[in-house]
């Protein structure tokens, strides 16, 4: 796969070398955004709470046509967003497209991965009003590896004569993986290593993580976009198995407290999680009517997750299953050429059968029941100041706090918060 | 006929007067070579948003549009069923994510022309008071 997309490279570094004296026309693109996030309590995301600017993206892109049905292109974007990013340069994608027919084409490489209506541009802030989508259903943390596979799909688009017409694709892969230590992934072993309550050793307990790497096993669905008779109603569907293996390997220190004049125990720790995603599914609405634009999506997932743990005298295996959902409506209006403005409601519940917190509460997972949701009313300005430049400013009420990371603050836990955003595009 | 339904008459009357006036803004054109003399809307549509990428003979369809003007903003609203603004949107999606690169966009419509003349595959549309030389009109069929 790795020679696969050298050879796109190359051959679309080739064509714009040759563009000037043969055929191959090289269309180049590109972006940079910068944005602000600051909230009134808890940090979210990032060390939001002292305000961040840690969080920006620059791309560039070339894209080529290499015969009448091949088109070649590639993308590398560099990101900063709090601990993730840290502006290193990655092939955001890369692929070959060969278009059969209109009903039937092919894409070898590393394709953006069709889920809900925003998942395959959620690195460009300009194909959309709001700057943070509803993180329900797309959750920043995952942003890093959750948009691209490396694989293959099948596309097509179809006439149903009077009932519309539909898009369609199948693919399968493997998620790539660009940093399994920082973000989500980092967030999931803290949790497991005492910096949340029912972690895996005991709470307070020290740890240093030695080595840690998380590999995407498989990846496969499909996609079904639907454009009814009514004009302006389009209706989609997706549908995600895959599956992911992480491994650590961490010291922890255990106080033996029959000692407490020795110091602490150092025991090695390997922790291997295989992650199995037996439900990802996204349901999307969106109706156009002029200047007014209406979406409302829902998103349900199951994680079945297998540990395994493996301490100097101590081993075992549990199995754990997580069934989140989420669901948004949104509502934007384009008043002008330069001014539009978006509004969203989302709610995210972590477990769907324990919506309001009180049995895990009971169990003693949760510190307070508000950890088992997050609700967010967000009001955007969309600002097109001229053909390449955009500026953007959010605000969003948020009552609950399961997406904040505990590793992120500890200390600071309020259920009612406020977040703030701006961000700048510029694209050409 | 009460003074109400004559208002409604009247306005549906300006409204079509409108749409007439509106979707008579702009004129297909395609390479003289171009077989036929009819295209449907669904056909313009489907070429536009990069989803009708060949000619029924083979050949690569090669869509060119206008950077501004009243005749883009007709043919966007009344053909693609699009605002300006959602048909930037869709191609800057397609363009970012790798899906399309969209049409070719002159800045007048002399070299539009020139490049349809010179291009087989080709097809635009410029400003009905436009004179198409060279090239041929389509008639667009609902």
């Amino acid at each position: 796969m790795k020679r696969l997309l050298l050879l796109c490279m190359l051959i679309v570094i080739f064509g714009c070398f040759e563009s000037g004296m043969a055929q191959l026309q090289v269309s180049v693109h590109g972006f940079i955004s910068q944005g602000y996030i600051k909230s009134t309590e808890n940090n979210y995301l990032l060390d939001s709470k002292n305000g961040s600017f840690e969080f920006n993206e620059t791309a560039v892109n070339f894209i080529t046509l290499v015969s009448d049905n091949m088109r070649l292109g590639l993308q590398f974007l560099a990101r900063d967003f709090g601990d993730e990013g840290n502006h290193t340069v990655l092939l955001d994608w890369a692929y070959g497209d060969y278009n059969i027919s209109s009903a039937l084409g092919v894409r070898m490489g590393k394709i953006k991965l069709r889920r809900g209506l925003f998942n395959q541009g959620r690195d460009i802030d300009l194909l959309r009003t709001p700057i943070l989508l509803p993180q329900g259903v797309y959750d920043e943390s995952m942003r890093s590896f959750s948009l691209a596979m490396l694989g293959i799909s099948l596309y097509g688009n179809t006439s149903l004569f009077s009932f519309g017409e539909t898009d369609y694709e199948i693919f399968g892969g493997s998620l790539s993986i660009p940093d399994s230590k920082s973000g989500y992934w980092k967030w999931v072993l803290n949790d497991l290593l005492g910096y949340s309550e029912g972690s895996l050793l005991p709470e307070g307990t020290y740890s240093q993580v030695l080595d840690q790497k998380v590999k995407g096993e498989y990846i496969m669905g499909g996609a079904i976009h639907w454009e009814t008779p009514l004009e302006g109603l389009k209706l989609s569907f997706d549908k995600i198995y895959g599956k992911l293996n992480m491994t650590s390997r961490v010291t922890a220190a255990i106080p033996v407290h029959a000692m407490d004049d020795y110091p602490l125990l150092q025991i090695p720790v390997d922790i291997g999680i295989d992650v199995t995603i037996d439900e990802y599914d996204t349901y999307a609405l969106q109706y156009n009517f002029g200047n007014l634009s209406l979406i409302g999506e829902y998103y349900r997932s199951v994680y079945i997750t297998d540990v395994m743990f493996d301490a100097t005298s101590m081993k075992f295996n549990t199995k754990l299953d997580w069934k989140a959902d989420s669901y948004y409506g949104q509502v934007a209006y384009r008043f002008t050429d330069w001014l539009e403005a978006a509004s969203y409601y989302s709610e995210f519940y972590p477990d769907r059968n324990d919506r309001n917190g009180k049995k895990r509460l009971r169990k003693g997972y949760l510190e307070y029941n508000y950890q088992g949701w997050q609700k967010d009313l967000s009001l955007t300005l969309r600002f097109d100041l001229t053909q390449n430049w955009l500026l953007k400013c959010e605000v969003h009420q948020i009552d609950g706090i399961a997406q904040v990371r505990s590793f992120l603050d500890s200390s600071s836990k309020e259920r009612f918060w406020q977040l703030f955003l701006l961000k700048a595009t510029y694209n050409f | 006929m009460c003074t109400h339904k004559k208002i409604w008459l009247i306005s549906g009357f300006v409204f079509l007067l409108a749409v007439q006036i509106l979707a008579g803004e702009y004129q297909i054109v395609v390479n003289a070579s171009f077989e036929n003399q009819t295209i449907t809307e669904k056909m313009l549509k489907n070429i536009f948003l990069g989803k009708q990428t060949k000619w029924g003979n083979g050949q690569r369809v090669l869509p060119v549009m206008l950077q501004e003007g009243e005749a883009r903003n007709a043919f966007i609203k009344n053909i693609i069923k699009k605002t300006p603004i959602a048909f930037k949107n869709y191609w800057n999606t397609a363009l970012f994510t790798g899906r399309g690169v969209p049409p070719v966009a002159f800045e007048n419509e002399e070299d539009l022309i020139h490049y349809i003349q010179k291009n087989p595959g080709a097809i635009g549309f410029i400003s009905e008071e436009t004179s198409a030389e060279n090239v041929k009109v389509l008639q667009i069929e609902p």
